[in-house]
């Protein structure tokens, strides 16, 4: 009997345990929640913030023996549209090599160099735009391949690893884009071409051929430049041509009646650029013709030509997978052999995009070459950037003392801070 | 025997009736969120809006929630269309105005309810000055992102893909000052490989269809985030909350989206929604100063 009424007490119990939760929970669905947020309220208007941007910069490079580069940046930015159709880009940097920096060492002492590296006004009418002063044309899909990007050339003084932004080097230049419905339609023209930049206040890269002799200046002067771009957006893919007259970004040492010369090539440019999004994937197509470009050391000139293939996958947890294919060869019969250009690369977000981490390799044919970089970045507020690459080489042939230097190891730390 | 087979007549009577009555409520919880699923569609068409989202680990002051930390702060400028025989297609373009360090990211997409069709969209990357074609797929086997680094995921943002949910109204009555339906919505085997959520709560404003609090369950059932709508406005004849705040109950983060400015029903140029927007900076402009014009 005693088990029984403490039995029925169990299950009473149980049953209002159950009951109440119930009854709790239908309660719960219709009571207002008790939270409120408090927020320190940061009024956000537009105001000259709004225009300008200012970005302090130091970056060191580790390679095996010491220090490479050691420099402290100073950019500022202002962009507005200033009045109905118009807008401006105010884009100025100012770098100090510290006096361990390779470039200081070079010149004997430490030095601070500034540049301009944008500075342009944009009008815009009826479906056109018109955009002059100094900016950089970028053409092309496969990225980290050169096939069709030829226009603008590139900043050797600065850190190659990290910062992508800066490496190219802004033309003087008048650009026209109209639009329409399916169709871009792109022209421009340079007065004064640029060359790929190695070195500051003094000449580009003296090339001493054999001892005893005078060194060779490799600055050139390039004239004028012009072209156009003719892009077809379909759903789901693009197709561009371009034509183009330029003046090769490298310039190169020739013979000219058996003397030794600096020169760069002058040349016409056909090109032709895809790109096919079918589901995550990206296909990419790159193909350029190039007429004559300057053979080093010869007096000879042949056409070139380049094709790139790019894939870009996203998986579905978003790891971004990307692989290119980049042959470039020459036409005739002394041409010289083609180079083979393999990349590939990993990335992904982590930490709600706080930090990025990047794995980049690429493998050349001529001369033998083949590297890996491993690369991350942490936003850690909205206002400091740290950056971190370490880079593997391995290189047939040393690169010491020519104006690309590639060593074997190397380190690059940054910290950025924009506001 | 008679007496056992009236007994048995009557059981199933009693759960046919049940079954009806389960069927009618989620027919009816199904109508309820087909329309408040519409006129959040119709928010969306011909729309500026210009959103601050700022983030952060929260904790209790005064029984308040509080940043216990300085919370990371974007603004972005957007203008969206709705396209389409039932106006389910959408296009859209944002502007990051802040942080300083991503300004001018510019960001245009297109997508579509037929899910056989892929999402299309182009970044423009400022730092490098040109328009990259994104592969986004169609989006729908794509494991949900964290929308601009917040709490907010894709998913969260996700309207429509009714057909994917079952419906059912748990309960009805006041929730504060306004009459409500409490609807839940639990993801079919279509669904549940591609969402975070065992089931998602809706508290549905009876009078103005409008979500007044949302609750999202993990996958083991456990609250995950709370959603809290405030502010909410008329605008346009269309109810909009100008202020939405999600808490992660488990990463104890929140994410509060403030809509600073907005302009519904406005004229917006078909050109305005192509990539000329991301390039031809001095025609944005101009575009959008004729729209914020119309901000409320």
């Amino acid at each position: 009997m005693k088990m029984t009424s403490k039995k029925y007490s169990v299950w009473i119990l149980g049953f209002v345990l159950i009951w109440t939760s119930v009854l709790s929970n239908a309660e719960d669905l219709l009571e207002e929640d008790d939270f409120s947020f408090e927020e320190e309220t940061e009024v956000v208007e537009d105001n000259w913030r709004s225009t300008f941007k200012v970005t302090l910069d130091q970056s060191q490079t580790h390679i095996t023996g010491g220090l490479q580069t050691q420099r402290s940046t100073v950019r500022m930015e202002y962009e507005d549209g200033f009045a109905k159709g118009w807008y401006i880009k105010l884009d100025s940097k100012y770098r100090y090599f510290w006096h361990e920096d390779q470039l200081a060492q070079q010149q004997n002492d430490a030095y601070g160099h500034h540049q301009w590296q944008q500075a342009w006004l944009q009008y815009s009418f009826g479906a056109c735009a018109i955009k002059s002063g100094r900016q950089t044309l970028i053409w092309g899909e496969v990225e980290g391949t050169f096939a069709v990007d030829i226009v603008t050339p590139f900043d050797y003084t600065e850190q190659l690893l990290t910062e992508y932004s800066n490496i190219r080097l802004a033309q003087d230049m008048a650009f026209a884009e109209c639009f329409s419905d399916r169709i871009q339609t792109q022209l421009f023209y340079i007065p004064n071409a640029k060359t790929n930049v190695y070195r500051h206040n003094t000449s580009q890269f003296p090339v001493q051929l054999t001892p005893g002799t005078p060194a060779l200046d490799m600055d050139v002067d390039a004239e004028e430049e012009w072209g156009g771009r003719l892009k077809w957006l379909g759903d789901g893919f693009d197709i561009s041509i371009m034509v183009a007259k330029l003046y090769g970004n490298s310039p190169v040492v020739v013979f000219e009646q058996s003397l030794p010369k600096v020169d760069v090539a002058y040349y016409t440019f056909y090109g032709l650029s895809s790109s096919v999004a079918r589901g995550r994937l990206l296909m990419k197509f790159d193909a350029g013709y190039k007429t004559d470009q300057l053979t080093s050391m010869t007096s000879k000139t042949s056409d070139r030509y380049d094709v790139a293939l790019g894939l870009e996958y996203t998986t579905s947890s978003n790891h971004n997978l990307n692989g290119g294919v980049w042959r470039a060869g020459y036409k005739g019969d002394d041409a010289l052999d083609e180079t083979d250009i393999i990349t590939f690369g990993w990335s992904k977000t982590y930490l709600k995009d706080d930090l990025s981490i990047s794995l980049l390799g690429n493998w050349v044919s001529e001369p033998r070459y083949k590297s890996i970089t491993l690369q991350s970045e942490y936003q850690w507020d909205d206002y400091w950037n740290i950056s971190a690459a370490l880079g593997l080489a391995d290189s047939d042939e040393s690169t010491e003392g020519t104006p690309v230097y590639r060593p074997d190891e190397t380190l690059v730390l940054a910290i950025k801070f924009e506001f | 025997m008679k007496k056992y087979s009236y007994g048995f007549n009557a059981f199933f009577v009693v759960v046919g009736l049940l079954f009806c009555i389960s069927v009618t409520k989620a027919d009816e919880a199904r109508d309820i969120m087909e329309k408040v699923d519409h006129l959040q569609r119709k928010t969306a068409d011909s729309t500026l809006t210009k959103a601050r989202l700022s983030s952060c680990k929260f904790g209790k002051s005064n029984r308040k929630l509080v940043c216990v930390e300085k919370a990371r702060v974007k603004l972005m400028e957007s203008v969206s269309t709705q396209h389409g025989s039932e106006k389910k297609d959408s296009k859209s373009i944002s502007i990051l105005l802040e942080p300083a360090s991503e300004r001018g990211i510019g960001m245009l997409t297109y997508s579509y309810d037929d899910t056989s069709k892929d999402t299309e969209s182009w970044l423009y990357l400022s730092a490098l000055g040109r328009v990259k074609r994104m592969a986004s797929g169609t989006g729908e086997d794509q494991e949900p992102v964290s929308l601009f680094g917040s709490e907010f995921t894709t998913e969260d943002m996700e309207s429509g893909k009714m057909d994917e949910y079952d419906f059912k109204i748990l309960k009805e009555g006041a929730f504060g000052k306004h009459q409500v339906w409490v609807i839940e919505a639990r993801p079919k085997a279509v669904r549940l490989k591609k969402t975070n959520y065992s089931k998602v709560l809706f508290w549905i404003d009876k009078k103005r269809y409008i979500s007044l609090k949302v609750q999202n369950y993990d996958k083991r059932e456990k609250l995950l985030k709370k959603i809290m709508f405030k502010n909410i406005e008329q605008i346009n004849g269309l109810w909009i909350a100008r202020d939405t705040t999600l808490i992660n109950v488990q990463t104890q983060r929140l994410s509060r989206m403030k809509n600073l400015e907005i302009a519904i029903g406005i004229d917006v140029d078909n050109e305005f929604l192509t990539q000329r927007t991301l390039t031809d900076f001095a025609y944005r402009e101009r575009e959008l100063e004729k729209l914020r014009q119309h901000i409320q």
